[in-house]
């Protein structure tokens, strides 16, 4: 599964479009990865197919990390994360995500905050 | 010399029995519930059972336990010197009992969390949400599950 694996969809967005200087906005950060548990058989092979997980998901504000999330096989393969943030200036939020195999996807979004 | 030999013998067969089952554990792959949970606990000075800080908000029952969404608010300050600091989810029934940790401080300024979950079974998921301080508060509730999420 892991060789041809291309991980390429990804986002990272705000719920709310008009964010207000102080405001604490709640942030969706979304994407999808097989997640094998390394206890289900291959269907075509009948073989045990190995681990293959995202092992964590990172936060960065202006390249400065916010909060981080640790993964287990038990993530849903459809990988949706939503975590608050409170937000003082306009800038560019990024999540990054890795998995046990040492890819990486990384997303970014710029956000507006009126004064 | 019959004796010695039969208490070397089996000697090496209890070491040989031992080593396969710490063996068989560590390639399994397995984190079971209590493990888990230990792991979340460790340190702790108090620990608030069934907490009514904890809103939890998961289905009753799911179809297939392959996307289950699981929704964490708790009312905690968040503020500089007292906040929640890691949130996890475990599950009791699942292989790896672990499902996620969230790592947060005081800038998140809301202890919350929205994730999806795999569930194997009918079994509780358990929230602990731990402060800087040595507080654990914890909740959790029971989710039927008809066709396994983790097969």
């Amino acid at each position: 599964m892991s060789m041809g694996f291309k991980w390429k969809r990804g986002v990272i967005k705000p719920l709310k479009k008009e964010i207000k200087k102080g405001d604490v906005v709640i942030f969706t950060a979304a994407t999808y990865h097989p997640m094998d548990s390394g206890f289900q058989k291959d269907k075509t092979t009948n073989k045990i197919k190995p681990k293959f997980f995202v092992k964590e998901l990172k936060i960065f504000f202006e390249d400065i990390l916010v909060c981080s999330f640790d993964f287990e096989v038990s993530a849903s393969p459809k990988l949706v994360v939503k975590f608050p943030l409170r937000v003082f200036k306009s800038g560019r939020i990024k999540a990054l995500w890795e998995d046990n195999l040492g890819n990486i996807l990384s997303k970014s979004v710029k956000i507006s905050v009126q004064n | 010399m019959e004796r010695r030999d039969f208490l070397k013998n089996s000697s090496f067969a209890a070491l040989s029995l031992a080593g396969v089952d710490i063996f068989a554990k560590n390639v399994s792959g397995k984190i079971g519930f209590e493990e888990a949970y230990e792991d979340a606990i460790k340190g702790v000075k108090k620990i608030y059972k069934d907490s009514e800080k904890i809103k939890l908000k998961i289905p009753k029952e799911v179809k297939k336990g392959l996307v289950v969404p699981v929704e964490v608010d708790i009312d905690y300050p968040m503020k500089e010197d007292r906040y929640i600091e890691h949130i996890y989810i475990l599950a009791t029934k699942n292989p790896v009992a672990k499902i996620i940790k969230a790592n947060y401080t005081f800038i998140n300024a809301k202890a919350y969390l929205f994730v999806n979950i795999k569930l194997s079974e009918t079994q509780d998921v358990a929230i602990l949400a731990r402060s800087n301080i040595g507080e654990i508060f914890e909740k959790r509730k029971r989710v039927k599950v008809a066709i396994s999420g983790c097969s």
